[in-house]
């Protein structure tokens, strides 16, 4: 007989299995889960990320046996994270506590508490390294040893210069290792203060998980945030591109960009609900981005004049391009413009789930044969006239 | 199997008979429960208890009939973590069986039967009874005293007719008192004491045929 | 890491969720009742809806059959089965007859299906109104509204561009009277079979987060116009290659050699055991 279309699919499967087995091992070549940790942190952040589960170690698992494809690993992370019950609603995170080591404003040039460059490849320059082809454990080790050293010997010169005594050198220890990371004020505060932001009554609503909860439209905001921030990174970028290249508001400014740790904590259930009786069951890195969007305003009098508006964006871990886009959308969310496709939150928020979409375009490649003969029987019946006349054999062969 | 292992599955079962009764309205179903007395909710026997469980949770709303005391309202929401609210904003409304037919009156003339927007937020009413009897029951098997009244649903899931027999009526007038119209409404589960559901969701058409201790 | 996961993989909180969404829909026959929809570890759009009801409502005491397209066999269906399989350990079977669920991906099986079985239908696109209105906030308004001038407009569009309406599979039905529901991409062939049929129907969409039902003799109306009636796919003057069929859902198929169009029964299952039947019980192929 003839071809018919995936028959002995359970052979199939397991000869299909075999062979990616095959390509997974045939190098010979293993890396173990601590490895992939150490050396792709931005890629574990952006699966956890688009997850919505912190969890270094399963993230890097995942990624080994998705053999490097952030998408199925983000997949797997996805499918394990619905069998985990939500036993716990943490504490709010007020960022203004997050412990900074990267904090950027491109807004002012001097902030309170003052720029905090961190660690950022915005300033590299994009050329291959060919040294790291001969990196091994020992040359690694010697250059942490190396930039230990020249911290130290910096903090101690810095401490000579302010404390002009040797009594210093005790703290210094600490000092280098724990960098920049401290609480650091939020530079739109220092808008807000001088009234030059719209007012906003607080919005204390309980969030809604939409993990738990079906998406409704109009959606509240914090369905429409927790959307983006697990939103497929590369998707939320371009859009957050396209809404501020044209098909959106104007170019946006970043009020201030923040990388850090915050620390997670949950009431204890038979507590008070009292900040000092939560349990803190950990910290997490995030980047949080403010941007600023200029808008009209009208005060009570009628009279017209100019403020700001601000966009909101925070990932799990380094994300920084993914967190501004997200502030952008968030805004163009906010002001629901429909005219413009950025704007129009089933538009944004239905397309930026890499799950949704990975899976309903490589659905496509399942046979679709019984829909598609229905439509062959409407299209020929089409082309026969009307009345849907029996085709004649030459037809059939053409 | 161990414990929990095994109540998964006896959940399970439990809820097909629930899918059952409410894919067929009028038509008994047994669910089975779990062995060893009920002791989480105070006043309440088993077969309720296992609607709560099977259903009830932190994501979903409750409200218990008038006239039952606050203990019961503060197990259910300490078992499944629902927030216990106003009747006209429950998920689910709770109606005992020792609830007498004022309460039952109330609980259901005030349940939400959702919007056109979104019917599927019409409650979901337990109606605890005493004893559900199947069409082909005889009348000499129903031991109980109390007469039974026999009541004829129709509608989606049922071919002609579906006879059943339950020893309380007062939850079909406060239903037909409802005047909803579908697809807003109510589901009402009536659930006996062996832990026989009969389901009544907003599309079935409810009669009264008789009242005595056999049909017909 | 197997042990991590539970008895038909979901956390019981989930599986109530689902429960609940499957209550409501068959308490409001064709309405689409929103739901959270879990991440399933098989990819949205490859049957995570149809999924979720399978593993939400079944049990050990279950026999199941998966079927796509048509086919027991196909790599889809061998995929699903294998992943309920391993979280739930129940049998399967490919007769139909046996089963007590029944997972399908654009097919209704040709025996007819008892009030014991319970058909669980995967649904890519459950909004029938998504055609000509994007939004879901607006569909969901017509709904409510039973404002189904579009759905009505559309097929007229059809009848006067081409002579006839041109839906091909999943063609926009009446269920009870109120609710215009997408049956999911079955043949028009099939549609009919969802009228006051004697089993449960169960429909789960998985990426568009929606769960619905057809609950056993409750009305499923086709929309067609008195003078453009429904139509189902013809295959008037074409039998089964292998068991000589007439009545049932045919695959065009081209023999290689020769370059002839044949058929072929869809339903593998229900072809199988035509044959079966025909040469006094040993299975044969055409060869």
């Amino acid at each position: 007989m003839g071809y018919v279309a995936v028959r002995g699919g359970q052979e199939a499967i397991e000869e299909s299995l075999k062979l990616l087995e095959w390509e997974r091992v045939r190098s010979e070549r293993s890396v173990d889960i601590e490895s992939i940790q150490a050396a792709f942190p931005d890629l574990i952040d952006q699966i956890m990320g688009e997850s919505s589960l912190y969890a270094p170690e399963l993230a890097a698992l995942a990624l080994k046996q998705a053999q490097g494809s952030p998408e199925e690993a983000v997949f797997l992370l996805r499918a394990f994270r619905s069998t985990l019950e939500r036993p716990y609603v943490s504490r709010t995170v007020e960022p203004e506590t997050m412990a900074v080591d990267r904090r950027i404003s491109a807004a002012f040039k001097d902030v309170p508490g003052g720029q905090v460059l961190g660690a950022t490849r915005d300033y590299t320059h994009r050329l291959i390294d060919f040294n790291l082809r001969e990196e091994d454990g020992d040359s690694l080790h010697e250059a942490r040893k190396r930039l230990k050293r020249e911290w130290r010997k910096k903090a101690l010169g810095e401490a000579f210069a302010t404390a002009g005594s040797s009594a210093a050198s005790a703290g210094c220890e600490a000092l280098w290792e724990e960098c920049a990371a401290h609480a650091l004020p939020k530079v739109a505060e220092y808008l807000r203060e001088e009234g030059l932001l719209v007012e906003h009554e607080r919005n204390d609503e309980e969030p809604i998980d939409v993990t738990m909860e079906p998406l409704v439209f109009p959606a509240p905001r914090s369905a429409r945030l927790q959307t983006l921030a697990r939103g497929m990174t590369q998707a939320v970028s371009a859009l957050g591109y396209a809404a501020i290249r044209g098909f959106g508001p104007a170019h946006p400014t970043v009020a201030e960009l923040r990388h850090g740790t915050v620390e997670v904590a949950i009431d204890h259930p038979l507590g008070s609900g009292d900040e000092s009786d939560a349990y803190c069951v950990g910290t997490m890195p995030v980047t949080e981005v403010e941007s600023l969007f200029e808008v009209e305003t009208e005060d009570e009098a009628g009279e017209k004049g100019l403020g700001f508006e601000l966009g909101y964006g925070m990932v799990m871990g380094r994300g920084e391009t993914k967190a501004i886009a997200m502030s952008v959308l968030d805004n163009c969310l906010e002001r629901g413009d429909k005219r413009f496709p950025t704007q129009d939150e089933e538009f944004v928020l239905y397309h930026v789930d890499g799950i949704e979409a990975t899976g309903f375009i490589s659905h496509l490649k399942l046979p679709h044969y019984v829909t598609f003969q229905s439509k062959l029987s409407s299209v020929r019946k089409t082309r026969d006239g009307a009345g849907g006349v029996e085709r004649s054999s030459t037809t059939e062969t053409e | 199997m161990d414990a929990a292992l095994s109540e998964i599955h006896r959940v399970q079962r439990s809820f097909r008979a629930v899918m059952d009764a409410m894919a067929r309205p009028g038509r008994p179903e047994a669910m089975p429960l779990a062995t060893g007395s009920q002791t989480r909710y105070p006043g309440i026997g088993k077969p309720l208890a296992t609607l709560i469980d099977m259903l009830v949770d932190q994501a979903t709303t409750f409200s218990l009939a008038q006239g039952c005391d606050d203990a019961l309202a503060r197990a259910i929401a300490s078992e499944t973590h629902a927030k216990s609210v106003m009747p006209d904003a429950a998920s689910f409304v709770i109606v005992p069986e020792r609830a007498d037919a004022p309460c039952i009156e109330m609980a259901i003339a005030h349940a939400t039967a959702g919007s056109l927007a979104s019917p599927e937020q019409g409650a979901t009413v337990f109606v605890g009874c005493s004893r559900i009897a199947g069409q082909d029951e005889r009348p000499g098997s129903v031991d109980d005293d109390r007469p039974l009244h026999w009541v004829s649903i129709e509608g989606p899931g049922v071919r002609d007719a579906h006879v059943f027999g339950v020893d309380r009526i007062d939850w079909a007038w406060a239903r037909n008192r409802r005047e909803d119209e579908f697809p807003c409404g109510i589901d009402i589960v009536l659930v006996d004491g062996r832990g026989v559901v009969v389901a009544i969701p907003r599309t079935s058409f409810v009669s009264l045929l008789a009242v005595g201790k056999g049909v017909k | 890491m197997e042990q991590l996961y539970n008895f038909a993989f979901f956390d019981e909180a989930s599986k109530r969720e689902i429960r609940r969404a499957i209550l409501k829909g068959i308490a409001i026959p064709g309405y689409q009742v929103p739901f959270a929809s879990r991440e399933m570890p098989i990819g949205r759009g490859w049957g995570t809806g149809g999924l979720q009801v399978t593993l939400a409502i079944i049990g050990s005491a279950d026999v199941l059959k998966v079927i796509d397209q048509g086919s027991d066999e196909s790599v889809n269906a061998v995929n699903i089965k294998k992943l309920v399989c391993a979280t739930t350990d129940v049998e399967t079977t490919s007769e139909t007859v046996r089963a007590s669920i029944i997972q399908s991906r654009h097919r209704i099986p040709e025996e007819p299906l008892r009030e014991d079985q319970v058909l669980v239908l995967q649904v890519p696109t459950p909004e029938p109104l998504r055609d000509f209105e994007p939004s879901e906030a607006v569909t969901r308004r017509l709904h409510a509204e039973a404002d189904y001038t579009g759905a009505w407009l559309g097929l007229f569009d059809q009848i006067i561009r081409y002579g006839s309406t041109t839906t091909g599979a999943d063609h926009p039905v009446k269920v009870n009277g109120r609710y215009i529901m997408a049956p999911s991409p079955i043949p028009r062939f099939d549609t009919l079979r969802l009228h006051m049929s004697d089993n449960l129907t169960l429909f789960g969409a998985g990426r568009e987060k929606k769960i619905y039902a057809v609950p056993p003799h409750t009305t499923v109306e086709p929309l067609d116009f008195a003078d453009y009636p429904f139509a189902v796919e013809d295959f008037s003057g074409k039998a089964c290659a292998r068991c000589g069929a007439t009545d049932t859902y045919l695959d065009e198929l081209v023999d290689e050699e020769t370059g002839d169009t044949y058929y072929c029964c869809n339903d593998t299952a229900f072809c199988a055991s035509r044959v079966e039947r025909a040469m006094g019980g040993a299975v044969h192929g055409k060869r």
